[in-house]
């Protein structure tokens, strides 16, 4: 099908966006479009106006500090992957990346615009959400830092108002005893994930976990995460082994069921992929 | 009746710069096929799956189904049309898919063409795996890509080739 008509402008300015959300009745910011497109074509969003922001220079970078790494809004999938800075500040960035769609997909789609689409299935959702960290915004009134654990609300639906749009997310940087891992199960390769976890366990001086959290992709309306700080600290991954791992988790987590997988199937799949992404960080 | 805004959209495609008049929802691929009349490029599922409708812009493979011509003005498109040379010669991906009998029905050509192309113009010795990674969203209902595979192991030997 094709999409319904609309108004195209092209955003000269993140403050021109900013405008134009706020003046235009039922706009709505497009980036790459490799999520909103195929909506549009399938007639299940159809918004009077789109502005792009893919154009926008002030958008295009990537920003490695000491502490975090920056990713602007209209930075692309592939920028990231490519991006050798963001790689050795961060490796579950490319890790999670190389689990997004295909190249031809991640060219255009942009890692800010998996945020906004808020699908609990994106990898990029439980990366931020594993990691705590957050995006800015910018509107006419102003812009404002939203923490991952506040940004998602349901399935496509982020904490962002319909006047703002997003300019940045930020992830901080893994301390030195800091190990994370990704993992996932998908039907072909390049598919959104039938469930995956992402874990980041820390170590004290004895090599014994200080703390360790997993969250979990396409198991529930948000991405959710998880503690294994009362049954791992102070122990190792290996000597609590994957029978009471998998255990804790079924008993955690709370999936749906769908035409890929029942409810108790991917219970099961999410628990060993929890298992499977803190075994991978021993 | 609505009468719905158009748009003069400057779209270069192939090294020629052409302008069309198209609403804003054109999809680059509706817009290459009925606007320019270039129907090499294919269009199956239009939701980003299938990768029949694959071109490059600026070089890069990317979904014209999931493009809008509106958004990608002055930016170096290429289709399948402009593969092989002005006096007919065909391309190395071209070749390589006659060779190789890469295509039955042909659907799917145009798309693993492009992608193939984008492929071996950054890497023209690529691995088994990184041939593996570049086509695998690309689908195909009768070759069972074997035979594209080593189509795309072919065009890249033969570009390797001509090199030297
Ligand atoms: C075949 C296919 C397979 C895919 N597989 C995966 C996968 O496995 N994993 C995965 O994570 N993703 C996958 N995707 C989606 C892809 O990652 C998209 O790039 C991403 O979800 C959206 O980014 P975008 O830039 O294309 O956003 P768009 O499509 O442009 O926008 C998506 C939504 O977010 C809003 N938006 C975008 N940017 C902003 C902003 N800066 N501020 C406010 N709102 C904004 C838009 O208004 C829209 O509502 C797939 C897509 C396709 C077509
Ligand atoms: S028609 Fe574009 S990917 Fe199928
Ligand atoms: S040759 Fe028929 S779909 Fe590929």
């Amino acid at each position: 099908m094709k999409p319904s008509p609309f108004s195209y402008h092209p955003a000269a300015s993140v403050d021109e966006a900013a405008q134009l959300l706020y003046e235009l009745e039922d706009a709505k910011i497009l980036a790459g479009g490799q999520s909103l497109i195929p909506l549009m074509n399938f007639r299940l969003a159809s918004p009077m106006h789109l502005i792009d922001i893919s154009g926008l220079a002030e958008l295009s970078e990537i920003k490695v500090s000491e502490t975090e790494v920056e990713i602007g809004a209209s930075v692309t999938h592939s920028q990231v992957l490519q991006s050798e800075q963001a790689g050795s500040a961060l490796p579950l960035l490319v890790e999670a990346e190389k689990l997004i769609a295909h190249e031809v997909i991640r060219n255009r789609g942009t890692l800010c615009g998996s945020l906004a689409h808020a699908d609990p299935a994106g990898e990029m959702t439980a990366v931020i959400s594993v990691l705590n960290g957050r995006v800015d915004t910018a509107s006419v009134s102003g812009g404002r830092t939203i923490e991952a654990t506040d940004l998602f609300e349901g399935p496509l639906q982020s904490s962002l108002r319909e006047d703002e749009l997003i300019v940045s997310a930020t992830f901080p940087k893994l301390g030195p005893r800091t190990v994370s891992s990704f993992r996932e199960v998908a039907r072909r390769h390049g598919d959104y994930a039938v469930a995956g976890a992402v874990s980041v366990v820390e170590y004290d001086n004895n090599d014994q976990v200080q703390s360790a959290r997993a969250a979990f992709l396409s198991v529930g309306p948000v991405p959710t995460v998880v503690s294994f700080d009362d049954l791992l600290r102070g122990t190792r991954i290996e000597d609590v082994g994957h029978s009471e791992i998998y255990n804790f988790l079924s008993s955690q987590l709370e999936p749906h069921g769908d035409l890929q997988a029942s409810a108790d199937y991917r219970r099961h799949l999410a628990a060993e992929m929890g298992w499977a992404s803190l075994e991978a960080c021993i | 009746m609505n009468t719905e805004e158009s748009y003069e959209i400057r779209l270069k495609v192939n090294g020629k710069t052409q302008q069309i008049t198209a609403p804003a929802r054109r999809l680059l691929s509706d817009a290459l096929r009925g606007e320019l009349g270039l129907t090499g490029t294919h269009v199956g599922c239009e939701h980003g799956v299938c990768g029949c409708c694959t071109v490059l812009v600026d070089g890069a493979p990317v979904r014209s189904c999931l493009t809008f011509a509106v958004a990608v003005q002055d930016r170096e498109i290429r289709t399948v049309e402009g593969l092989a040379a002005d006096g007919g010669e065909l391309h190395p991906v071209q070749e390589a898919f006659k060779e190789c009998h890469g295509l039955q029905c042909g659907f799917c050509t145009p798309g693993f063409l492009m992608t193939a192309c984008a492929l071996i113009e950054q890497n023209d010795d690529p691995t088994e795996e990184e041939i593996t990674e570049a086509i695998a969203g690309n689908l195909c209902r009768c070759t069972g890509y074997q035979n594209i595979r080593a189509a795309v192991r072919y065009a890249a030997e033969i570009v390797r080739s001509d090199k030297t």
